[in-house]
């Protein structure tokens, strides 16, 4: 279980992310939505601690995996828990693969790393559970300029399942490939998720994709969470104006009639961040209150395991 | 069309670059330590000659000389392999430093940049140059030898230098961090280390390779210009004038180098230009070919020229600078050994009687008649006449055909050198007068005794003429019936062949050996059948001409000697030389000089010594003659002490200077102590005045006080002689 409390993150003297805040149960998958620079990657790679200390000034009331505080403990047993209890898929394949070593030397070292012994016929049979059936056996004689970006991404997917991790955090794994091959990757992660159990922390901006694949949702904006909770809570009952802004979005694409509904304004950039609401100007519910705090995220009233950050939920969602 | 001819140049030069370090002798058959065209001789009329190096390019020197008369030519080839071997020590060390400081700081260590970052802009604010030249001008270094001169500059230059390439590295290391791959590596869990060494190295080598080439070429400009300020390895230094009160030296190097070459640059480059411009051109060839190369193979690397399997050709290219290094283990110029053996001869068939050998008698005769035989079969040709054999006029001398000397029953033979022979057998008791004053004349009236006695005297303090004569004066007293002077046998020339004959024997006797308590009750027994020798002796003098017709004419001299006191020393004396004649005949191609051989009789005496006829005549072309090695001193032992003088080889006479180095590179090498010679006189310098050859003096003489560790037996002996014979037959 992966457990994140007020997790924040700070790049030199900005604050990205200010405060995250999720449970990630066993066998979960937790999507989590997001503009560009609302914090999602931020937030993916800080809790494997993928930044170096002098990049990334991280901090949280509690950041555990499995009761292992991922916090405090130090880098030399921190790697011993990335690839192995928690893994990574990263957005761009082609940037995650070494590129001057071939698939197999890959798969070899990061058994290396781990003390274990690399079998040929395990990775075999593992790529072709990724789908890559016929080209299994040729395809770790290939170096990552040779794949297509479809084969690529199913091979860190493969290299991610290589030694049972319990949580993956798969960082938007579709933004870079075809869009025909999306319901691929999707259908893929969902097998793993079913057939092994694992946790999928699925961070995208597509809110269709998140509503395939999550059994719950985290609605993230201006670097902290605003509305989070089960999958049908958030699509039927959205309580946050941001989420009900995105929902109107997501429904006018898909009525395909008339024009498109846009959402005013822009999101703000981290430089921009001031305590105070992060969505209040482009809200239309918002007023002074807004303004002077940060609202608190807290559990809506009528349902239980549903947080909201609005100081006037109740209100917007009584209307 | 320009990139791939960029390509062919620099592999051109790199190629002869390893050739020359391979296989020097495929470019030049010159030595480069030799002096080839510096003419310094004695003419007949006794005047000395210098025909002065440097001398210009012409005809058999397509380079010139430089100021000691040695090949440029011959020195830029086997120059190259010092030269080449400094530089990639150089850059290896800047690597060996920069490298690991680099990766540190490229992944954050604070102090590995720091450190890079002031060093490099430390001496990027001093000039390197200057500063290297300051310091490698200090006394102490200038004073080093080749090789601890060489670390000298590798710590020095590699240490300067290492800074801007650590900040290059820091750099790219910086850069490949950035990279999203390494966060890749990150999340599958590798180590700083691990990811340094898979990851980042793996994409940094190839620019670490083609930096390596291009660092070489700046280091050998650095040499260069060191050179020009006479800064370089393996410094000499000699007085060329001391007068106005102002001391004016000549650098140079003794090993072939170019750096050095350029030193002579601030002496010579109106007069001489050619010992300046053709390094110079080698080390612009050289500079221009590296950074071509280094060009290329980043345009290799980068694809920009095409090549099939370029990692083929890069590891090639690496192999082959490794091997030159590597594959080529020794410091010396030479790559051979050359073999010596104690062979087995034939001499001891000869139907030799227990009699010494010497001055014609009949065990000489035997023994003269055989040498010649040998040298015969060997293709030796008679210097003189038409016989190797050559008798000279002699007095008439003393020996002992047999010979016993018995101290209280204890055998003391071994121990005593005859000074006057006679028919003798007496008895007697001894007397001490050690402390007594030898020219008192009333000394022997002092002594009252009715028996027969033998005096005990210390010959220390006198010397050989005046022990003959005090011997001769107290021999005609009746009292007396023997002498035995106490003298350090080291201190006389003479071995038991004399021109004296007394009354009663005088005999030396070692003062190592002790006799305790000398009073009348030791008892001394003396016994001597005495033989005269013939008034005549026999040299041999035998000539095997040179071959190379620009050098067949300079000529080596050995002189050797084949007296012995017993028939077994004569027989180890005769195996030592005719091996050392085998060894260094042997490999014909190596006959480039012509070879004088002297075998000289009574060496025991210089009285009788065969040389002094040698010296009276003119055999030979007196400016031909480069060196004459004295091997007259070698007695036929198990083991003994090697003796070794030098000192009538000055620097001045440069390839009898550089064979004397050479044969005590080869003590060095061996850990032997040679011993100077203590009873030398003019007789050890007679060719060298009065014909002005340069002399060298080996010899192996027994002596009991030194422990085994130093002595060496007669075929060490032969190796090292018979190899720096050999190194310089060219």
């Amino acid at each position: 279980m992966l457990r994140v409390e007020n997790l924040k993150v700070k790049f030199d003297q900005i604050q990205v992310v200010r405060g995250i805040t999720f449970t990630l149960r066993q066998g979960m998958i937790l999507s989590v939505l997001g503009e560009s620079g609302s914090g999602k990657s931020v937030s993916a790679m800080s809790i494997m601690k993928l930044y170096g200390e002098n990049q990334a000034l991280i901090t949280a009331d509690k950041l555990s995996l499995n009761e292992i505080d991922l916090l405090s403990i130090n880098e030399r047993s921190m790697q011993k828990i990335r690839g192995v209890q928690i893994a990574y898929i990263f957005q761009n394949p082609n940037d995650a693969l070494s590129p001057n070593k071939t698939i197999r030397s890959q798969f070899k070292e990061l058994f290396r790393v781990h003390h274990r012994t690399y079998d040929e016929k395990e990775i075999e049979a593992l790529l072709e559970t990724v789908g890559l059936n016929i080209e299994s056996k040729y395809i770790l004689n290939m170096y990552p300029h040779q794949l297509s970006g479809g084969q690529a991404q199913r091979v860190t997917i493969a290299l991610a399942l290589s030694l049972n991790p319990k949580v993956i955090i798969a960082d938007e794994p579709t933004s870079s490939i075809d869009a025909s091959l999306t319901d691929v990757i999707v259908e893929l992660l969902l097998s793993i998720n079913k057939k092994y159990g694992i946790s999928i922390l699925f961070i995208t901006h597509d809110f269709d994709l998140a509503a395939r694949i999550s059994d719950e949702i985290l609605i993230l904006y201006g670097g902290l969470v605003m509305e989070y909770g089960k999958k049908t809570e958030i699509f039927n009952h959205a309580k946050h104006p941001y989420t009900q802004e995105l929902m109107k979005c997501v429904n006018s694409i898909q009525s395909r009639d008339g024009e498109l509904y846009t959402l005013t304004g822009y999101a703000l950039d981290p430089t921009e961040f001031k305590d105070e609401c992060p969505f209040w100007y482009r809200c239309m519910y918002s007023t002074v209150v807004c303004k002077s705090q940060i609202p608190q995220l807290i559990e809506a009233r009528d349902t239980s395991s549903c947080f909201v950050r609005c100081i006037h939920a109740l209100e917007v969602n009584n209307e | 069309m320009f990139k791939k001819l960029q390509l062919y140049l620099g592999c051109a030069v790199l190629v002869i670059l390893v050739m020359m370090i391979l296989f020097p002798s495929f470019f030049t058959t010159v030595n480069p330590y030799a002096t080839e065209g510096l003419k310094s001789y004695v003419d007949e009329e006794g005047t000395y000659h210098l025909e002065k190096a440097p001398f210009a390019p012409q005809k058999g020197m397509i380079m010139g000389t430089d100021e000691m008369g040695r090949h440029i030519w011959s020195l830029i080839v086997y120059g190259t392999k010092l030269t080449m071997t400094l530089a990639f020590l150089i850059v290896i060390l800047r690597f060996i430093l920069a490298i690991p400081l680099g990766f540190l700081a490229g992944f954050g260590s604070l102090t590995a940049h720091g450190t890079i970052d002031k060093l490099s802009r430390f001496f990027g604010t001093i000039p390197t140059l200057l500063l290297c030249i300051i310091i490698l001008k200090m006394e102490f270094f200038v004073g080093l030898d080749k090789n601890m001169s060489i670390l000298s500059f590798v710590l020095l230059l590699g240490f300067v230098g290492f800074g801007k390439t650590g900040i290059v590295i820091e750099e790219r290391v910086t850069s490949i961090n950035r990279e999203p791959f390494v966060k890749g590596d990150i999340a599958i869990g590798k180590s700083k280390t691990q990811i340094a060494l898979t990851t980042v190295f793996r994409h940094l080598y190839p620019e670490l390779i083609v930096m390596f080439f291009l660092e070489f070429a700046r280091v050998l400009t650095l040499l260069l210009q060191l050179g020009l300020f006479a800064v370089f390895v393996g410094n000499v230094r000699f007085i060329e004038d001391t007068s106005n009160g102002s001391v004016k030296t000549m650098d140079i190097s003794y090993e072939p180098e170019w750096a050095s070459m350029l030193g002579a640059a601030r002496n010579n480059i109106r007069s001489a230009p050619w010992i300046v411009f053709y390094p110079a051109m080698a080390f612009f060839i050289s500079v221009l070919g590296l950074n071509a190369f280094g060009e290329s193979l980043r345009n290799v690397l980068s694809g920009q020229i095409k090549i099939k399997k370029p990692s083929r050709f890069v590891i090639g290219v690496l192999l082959l600078v490794l091997v030159s290094f590597i594959g080529v283990k020794s410091w010396e110029f030479y790559q051979t050994n050359y073999g010596f053996e104690l062979k087995e001869q034939s001499v001891s068939g000869l139907n030799l009687t227990d009699e010494p050998v010497l001055m014609g008698n009949s065990n000489a005769l035997i023994a003269t008649t055989y040498i010649e035989q040998q040298l015969n079969q060997r293709g030796f040709l008679p210097l003189k006449g038409n016989r190797i054999i050559q008798n000279y006029p002699s007095e008439k001398g003393y020996y002992a055909k047999v010979a016993n000397v018995i101290l209280n029953d204890l055998d003391i033979t071994s121990e005593v050198v005859w000074l006057a022979h006679g028919d003798f057998d007496i008895e007697a008791s001894l007397l001490d007068l050690q402390d007594a004053d030898l020219y008192d004349k009333n000394l022997l009236n002092q002594i009252d005794t009715s028996e027969e006695i033998v005096l005990v005297l210390d010959g220390r303090f006198y010397s050989e003429f005046e022990i003959e004569n005090i011997s001769t004066r107290f021999a005609l007293s009746e009292k007396i019936a023997g002498i035995i002077w106490r003298k350090d046998l080291d201190t006389i020339r003479q071995k038991n062949l004399s021109n004296l004959s007394l009354r009663v024997p005088v005999l030396y006797l070692s003062q190592n050996f002790s006799i305790a308590g000398l009073t009348e009750t030791n008892k001394v027994k003396i016994y001597e059948d005495c033989e005269v020798t013939s008034s005549q002796g026999q040299n041999l003098y035998a000539i095997l001409p040179g071959t190379s017709p620009s050098m067949g004419e300079e000529a080596i001299i050995l002189g050797l000697a084949y007296n012995a006191n017993t028939k077994d020393s004569f027989e180890k004396l005769c195996q030592f030389n005719l091996s050392v004649l085998d060894a260094v005949i042997e490999n014909k191609a190596n006959r480039k000089r012509t070879l004088i051989v002297l075998f000289l009789d009574g060496t025991m005496n210089d009285a009788f010594n065969g040389i002094a006829d040698y010296a009276n005549q003119s055999l030979y072309s007196q400016k031909d003659v480069l060196l004459y090695v004295d091997l007259t001193r070698v007695e036929g032992l198990d083991k003994g002490e090697i003796l070794f003088d030098q000192n009538q080889s000055p620097i001045s006479r440069y390839f009898a200077y550089t064979f004397s180095m050479q044969f005590a590179e080869q003590l060095d090498k061996t850990n032997i102590k040679a011993v100077k010679i203590e009873n030398s006189n003019f007789m050890d310098q007679l060719l060298f005045d009065e014909k002005g050859f340069p002399t060298l003096i080996i010899g192996l003489k027994e002596d009991r006080k030194t422990t085994d560790t130093n002595k060496v037996d007669l075929k060490d002996l032969g190796q090292m002689i018979t190899t720096v014979i050999n190194q310089n037959n060219y």
